[in-house]
């Protein structure tokens, strides 16, 4: 065997896996070559000194990392057993993703809406404005004609109830009145003084004032009106 | 026949070559422990961890492109094995599964690595940390392991600089102790393309080595 032959069997050589023949051969050649062997020397220490590098540990906290995989790892295969054991795992595996996304934000989303609940408090009386809704007109439907009195007359009725039917216009005035048979002229003249110094608001249909009845109910102390 | 050259001789050639052959006995180990991976028995992902988490480790460390990265390359292995398990079809050993898949994700990782990470500065100096990485030698004297520091970062800087290719079966081959017939398994190439890469590897590594000796005289001394 050459210098070049022999030279691209050392690797094989160091490593045994040369054929009987050649491995004599090349041994041979080794022992009688200097520039060889000391090739083959290098190559040998080389050899020695990678065999001797120091064995790494692993750090200590990727062997704990590694047991928390192992272990997640297991539950998972074992959740593939049955239907309910999935849906356990799943369902643990959501409860702790939402737990470790929550969680962070947990204490300064409180605080968050606590201080805003607070702070609404404080502000919210500040931020109340008059409604005027009793005095809107009801402009979308038909209304009863309901006349209401504006002012009372400057005097008091004296006498017993009695209940008088009115005719508003839809100026508010009263165009015709009905009194009961029974009543006597100086009630009589009483109920008309009334109606004369009273002023009613007219009914409305679809916002617009129109004409109306109404049922006055004259009491002692005070005028009911029913529209 | 014997030789006197290297102390090497032709005894038990060529079984022993390389060691071609296969234990029975660990080859039942490893099909009972896959059995039990897949039946989610504890014990057997603790088995497999003890077994497995330092080899890969190392593996990891000397193929990965920064050592640091060596922790995420492990995580992605085991994270694998255990989700494959299942689909391990017992083709090849136990073993030589697993370093296939550690070297594949030593291979992502360098990838990803040059892609993103090249162009940073880390703030911790991971490479001056002497012995207390490495497993303990109580036999041996603070002189002796300053020295054998000194040696190891010189050649584990010159397997950094080599071809990754070479890299990967020269650690397989002279650190992980390999036979041929694994490595070609776990690179997924044929026995001639191993021997090929092992021997080019080889000379590499002793070129880089060459043109440090005579930059470092201490390594002259500790050659002879």
């Amino acid at each position: 065997m050459n210098c070049d032959k022999v030279r691209k069997t050392l690797s094989a050589f160091l490593d045994r896996s040369l054929g009987r023949a050649t491995f004599d051969a090349t041994s041979q050649h080794l022992a009688h070559c200097r520039d060889c062997s000391s090739s083959a020397q290098e190559l040998n220490d080389l050899h020695s000194a990678l065999r001797r590098l120091p064995v790494e540990a692993p750090p200590a906290r990727l062997l704990t990392e590694l047991q928390v995989l192992a272990s997640r790892e297991r539950m998972r295969q074992l959740s593939r057993g049955t239907v309910n054991a999935l849906f356990h795992f799943w369902a643990g595996e959501m409860r702790l993703l939402f737990d470790n996304l929550m969680r962070p934000i947990a204490i300064p989303l409180a605080g968050g809406i606590a201080s805003a609940v607070f702070l609404f408090s404080m502000l919210q009386p500040t931020l109340q404005f008059p409604h005027r809704t009793h005095n809107d007109v009801p402009s979308g439907l038909f209304s009863q004609s309901n006349a209401t009195f504006d002012a009372l007359p400057p005097f008091g009725f004296t006498e017993d109830d009695v209940v008088v039917q009115l005719t508003v216009d839809d100026q508010g005035r009263v165009v015709d009145y009905s009194i009961p048979n029974n009543v006597n002229s100086r009630l009589r003249n009483d109920i008309a003084n009334v109606i004369l110094f009273t002023q009613f608001h007219p009914a409305t249909e679809f916002g617009m004032p129109i004409a109306g009845k109404v049922l006055v109910s004259f009491r002692r102390d005070k005028i009911v009106v029913r529209g | 026949m014997s030789s006197s050259v290297l102390g090497l001789n032709s005894d038990g050639l060529p079984k022993d070559a390389a060691g071609n052959s296969r234990p029975v006995e660990q080859r039942r180990e490893d099909d009972e422990l896959v059995r039990r991976l897949r039946a989610g028995e504890e014990a057997a992902y603790e088995a497999l961890l003890t077994r497995f988490q330092q080899p890969v480790y190392n593996l990891a460390f000397r193929l990965a492109s920064n050592p640091g990265d060596a922790s995420d390359v492990v995580q992605e292995v085991f994270l694998k094995v255990f989700r494959n398990v299942g689909h391990f079809r017992r083709q090849s050993s136990l073993k030589t599964w697993i370093y296939r898949i550690t070297v594949n994700e030593a291979h992502n990782q360098r990838r990803w690595f040059f892609r993103h990470r090249s162009r940073e500065v880390g703030l911790d100096d991971e490479t001056d940390e002497g012995c207390s990485r490495t497993v303990a030698d109580r036999g041996r004297s603070p002189f002796d392991c300053a020295f054998d520091r000194e040696k190891h970062v010189l050649i584990e800087n010159a397997l950094g600089r080599i071809n990754p290719l070479f890299r990967e079966v020269v650690v397989l081959r002279d650190i992980e102790d390999l036979s041929y017939e694994e490595i070609a398994e776990v690179l997924q190439i044929s026995l001639g393309t191993v021997k090929s890469r092992i021997m080019r590897g080889r000379e590499a590594l002793r070129e880089e080595l060459t043109g440090r000796l005579e930059a470092e005289p201490s390594w002259r001394w500790a050659a002879e």
